[in-house]
Formats: C-alpha cells, structure tokens, sequence
C-alpha cells in the first residue's frame, strides 16, 4: 500500500470515527424527528457516494469511448461496483429510517414510496451492468457495452433524485422537514468526508493495479 | 430512546461500516489475488 494510500485511509478512519461519535453520541435529539433522525447520518452520505461514483462511471465510460483505453474501463468498473456498494447500504439504512419515521404507527419498512422505487430501480441498473459485464469475456466488447451502458443507465441517477417532484408525492423528509441544525450538517460533512476518502483510496488502488500512476 | 429506535440506529452505522470494512478487505484480497496490488518500495505481490 503507497503512503498516499495510507495517509488517505488514516484520515477517512479519523473523519468516520469522529462522525459516527457525533451522529450516535455528540448531537442532541431533532426538533422534529427525535432520536431516529440519527440513521440519516448513515444513508445521506451513502446516497450522496453512491450519486458521485455513477457520475463517474458515466465519465470514465466516456473516456473509455474517446479514447479506449481500457485504465478508464477499469475507473468505470470500480466506480460502478462502490457506488453499488452506497446504493445498497442506501436503500438497507433507508428502510430502517422509514420504519422509525414514516411508518413509526404502521411497522411498516416498504411502501413503494417514489424514492423507494426509483432507487431501486437505479440499484438493478448498476447490479445489471456489473453482471452483464460478467457475461462477456472479450475485455474491448466488455469495455465497450459497459461504456455505453453506463451512459444511458445513468438516466436512472437525475430520475431518482426527479421522482418526487414527477410523481408528485412522497413521505420522503426534507432537510427542513428533519429539522436539521448547523451542527448536524458539520457531522453530516464529516461523514461525506470520510466515505469519499474510503472510496478515493479504493479506486486508487484498482488504478493503481491497472498500470496507473499515484 | 426507544429499544426499536436505538437497535435501528446501531444496525443503520453496522451496515454503512461493516459493509465498507467488508468491501475494501475483498478488494485487497481481489487485488492481491491478480498480482496489481503494489506495495512501496518493492513488486506487486505475487
């Protein structure tokens, strides 16, 4: 492991330790949602990952086109299999947060809520490319289906965000409906902070395997 | 706080740490396991 790499790993570990203490320990309970406002601290900074790395599935795979190096085919896998990662503890932390909140009087973890169904949806998306990616063995068709792909699946990430306003309803809270405060965003920064550390040091090693640089 | 509240609470940072812990251990064996994974100072490990 390179001393970048350590560097990266030591700080997202510090970051992690210091947010899950805040989000578990340090912050009082929200004006609006109590105590279970503090799963939020552990499915937002997921979310917000697992958006930033289908973005960059999407960019890699670009590049994979333009200029068909197969380093940037790698980005796209690596990116695509964490930010599928993100997705699933979204979706895993995002039931539990609706349990307690949303459905608190119903014991209820699923509705088919359009945040629930789109994220979903976005989920198969990503599961699939990384599947078909299995099913092809020649690395440049690999490369070049799961390019393409990436791009047209990542219609799937505005739609998740979209499909509140397009469908017009949903229970999913706001940040203001939360009831958030100064201090809960500064944990909620420390966490994003530390998953994109974590996810920084993972895709450098994968780049670093593939003949890459630094 | 409620015992469904704090379990759910818990479970939510279990999922998030453990699966990540989960994911870069596979990596590093991944890595390992195609002979790229440089250390420094020295060749990929076999």
């Amino acid at each position: 492991m390179s001393s970048k790499n350590s560097i990266l790993l030591l700080t997202s570990v510090a970051l992690g330790a210091a947010g899950t203490w805040g989000a578990l320990a340090a912050l009082a309970p929200a004006r609006v949602l109590g105590e279970a406002y503090r799963i939020f601290f552990f499915e937002f900074p997921s979310a917000l990952l697992a958006t930033g790395l289908f973005t960059l599935t999407l960019a890699a795979g670009l590049l994979y086109l333009r200029t068909r190096s197969l380093r940037w085919d790698g980005v796209a896998e690596g990116s695509a299999r964490l930010g599928l990662l993100f997705c699933t503890i979204t979706l895993l932390t995002g039931v539990l947060f609706a349990r307690e909140t949303w459905y608190e009087h119903q014991n209820l973890y699923w509705t088919w809520d359009p945040i629930e169904t789109s994220t979903l949806s976005m989920w198969f998306v990503y599961a699939g490319l990384l599947t078909l990616r299995r099913a092809v063995e020649e690395p440049e068709a690999r490369a070049r289906l799961s390019a393409v792909l990436g791009v047209f699946g990542y219609v799937s990430v505005p739609m998740t965000y979209l499909s509140t306003r397009i469908a017009g309803f949903s229970l999913h809270p706001t940040s203001a409906s939360i009831g958030l405060e100064p201090p809960m965003w500064g944990v909620a920064v420390l966490m994003v902070a530390s998953l994109a550390g974590f996810s920084m040091a993972a895709l450098r090693w994968e780049w670093q395997a593939s003949g890459g640089r630094g | 706080m409620s015992h469904t509240v704090g379990q759910s609470i818990l479970l939510s940072a279990g999922i998030l740490w453990g699966l990540l812990a989960g994911y870069l251990l596979w990596l590093r064996w991944h890595l390992r396991g195609r002979g790229g994974f440089k250390t420094p100072g020295g060749p990929p490990s076999p």
